[in-house]
């Protein structure tokens, strides 16, 4: 597992460096400007990736959190350990992003809508998963609690995706990734490079973090261990 | 029932709490309709939330060809225009400042109270679509509009 890890660790590594660099001059230098927003779009390019990785690595928890709690098994419970903190800062980034958007366009800063709301929910959840697995002189009681946490809050993904269309909401409805998308051609090229550079991000991250998590976890059952044999 | 595995259990444990999590979520939003949905438009202003004395927020579009930036007491500019939802229109006064993308037919969220039958903002946010496109393409779209609708015009 660590070969595995510190192998494809360097690979992701300059993946995301390739990708991101391809991806950023792309949006920078050679995409359009938009009829209404101009330059602004831009900032679509690191928003949009940013909110997909953010529900997607909240579902990779949910199931790696299923398969931990039902399967008792430790590796996907540090999996879900190990996904957590790099859910979170795309969570802030995207809220950071688009609130930065949303000055300009539409006029604020924020507002307690419900696509936004829900967002900030999930930021909450984010923090809230990584309290729990640090909250615990016993890692491993904290890291069970966390995937239960995890899997009662998954119903906020459904919530935060369908949140335009079931309420009136100032965020604008989803149209990326429909069938005749809502983003014009010339725009699609840097942001599914930004998306990929990300998704290169965090198996860097993953690969990065996973052997030290899993050292740490069988640390504390060597500890457990030495607890028990002198009581 | 004695032989079901643990992990069985522990599946089913699990289902049924996501399951009544979820059944308890959406009573609760369903609820929660009014204090979700971010504004009203146009149609489904009642008299009781033109007679409310707190605010309000009025969603819709700017009607075309309804702005106008006029003067009232003591000099002061403020603007004018009606938002509509294609069905009912309201006319809406606004003394701050605009938002960039504020333009006729542009989405707008006004929050504010109504005085008789007009809109008092007290704040004008712009809400923009999912479209994104090069000028070079918005400028086709509106070409192609503008034909469609003087061979309508002709027919």
């Amino acid at each position: 597992m660590k070969i595995f890890c510190h192998g494809y660790a360097s690979l992701f590594a300059w993946a995301t460096g390739v990708l991101f660099a391809l991806a950023a001059l792309w949006a920078w230098f050679f995409s359009p400007l938009d009829y209404q927003h101009k330059e602004l779009v831009r900032i679509l390019y690191v928003h949009v990736p940013s909110s997909w990785l953010a529900l997607g690595l909240f579902a990779m928890m949910g199931l790696f959190a299923m398969i931990g709690v039902v399967g008792k098994i430790p590796v996907a419970q540090i999996m879900v350990q190990t996904l957590c903190p790099i859910g979170f800062v795309f969570a802030l980034l995207s809220l950071a992003t688009g609130s930065l958007w949303g000055r300009p366009a539409w006029g604020t800063w924020w507002v307690w809508d419900a696509r936004l709301t829900s967002m900030a929910f999930l930021c909450f959840q984010y923090w809230g998963t990584l309290a729990i697995q640090r909250g615990f002189r016993d890692g491993r009681r904290g890291l069970h609690l966390s995937c239960f946490f995890v899997l009662m809050g998954l119903i906020n993904l459904p919530i935060i995706k369908w949140s335009v269309s079931w309420w009136a909401t100032l965020h604008q409805p989803s149209g990326i990734l429909q069938p005749q998308s809502s983003l014009d051609h010339q725009f699609m090229g840097p942001l599914f490079s930004m998306a990929l550079a990300s998704a290169a991000y965090v198996l860097w991250m993953v690969c990065v973090t996973l052997p030290k998590n899993i050292q740490r976890y069988g640390r504390s059952l060597g500890q457990e261990a030495k607890i028990q044999a002198y009581p | 029932m004695a032989n079901i595995s643990p992990k069985t259990q522990r599946c089913v444990f699990l289902a049924c709490t996501i399951i009544s999590v979820a059944i308890l979520l959406a009573v609760v939003l369903i609820q929660l309709k009014e204090n979700i949905i971010y504004f009203y438009v146009p149609r489904e202003i009642s008299q009781a939330h033109k007679q409310s004395l707190s605010p309000l927020r009025l969603g819709g579009v700017v009607k075309e060809n309804s702005y106008a930036l006029l003067e009232g007491n003591e000099s002061k500019v403020f603007h004018a225009f009606v938002i509509t939802d294609g069905q009912c229109d309201i006319p809406v006064r606004y003394g701050g400042v605009l938002p960039d993308l504020f333009r006729e037919n542009q989405g707008v969220i006004a929050q504010g109270f109504f005085q008789s039958n007009t809109f008092m903002a007290e704040r004008v946010l712009t809400k923009h679509d999912e479209v994104y496109m090069p000028p070079e393409a918005e400028e086709k779209i509106r070409r192609l509009r503008r034909q469609q609708k003087g061979k309508d015009h002709d027919s």
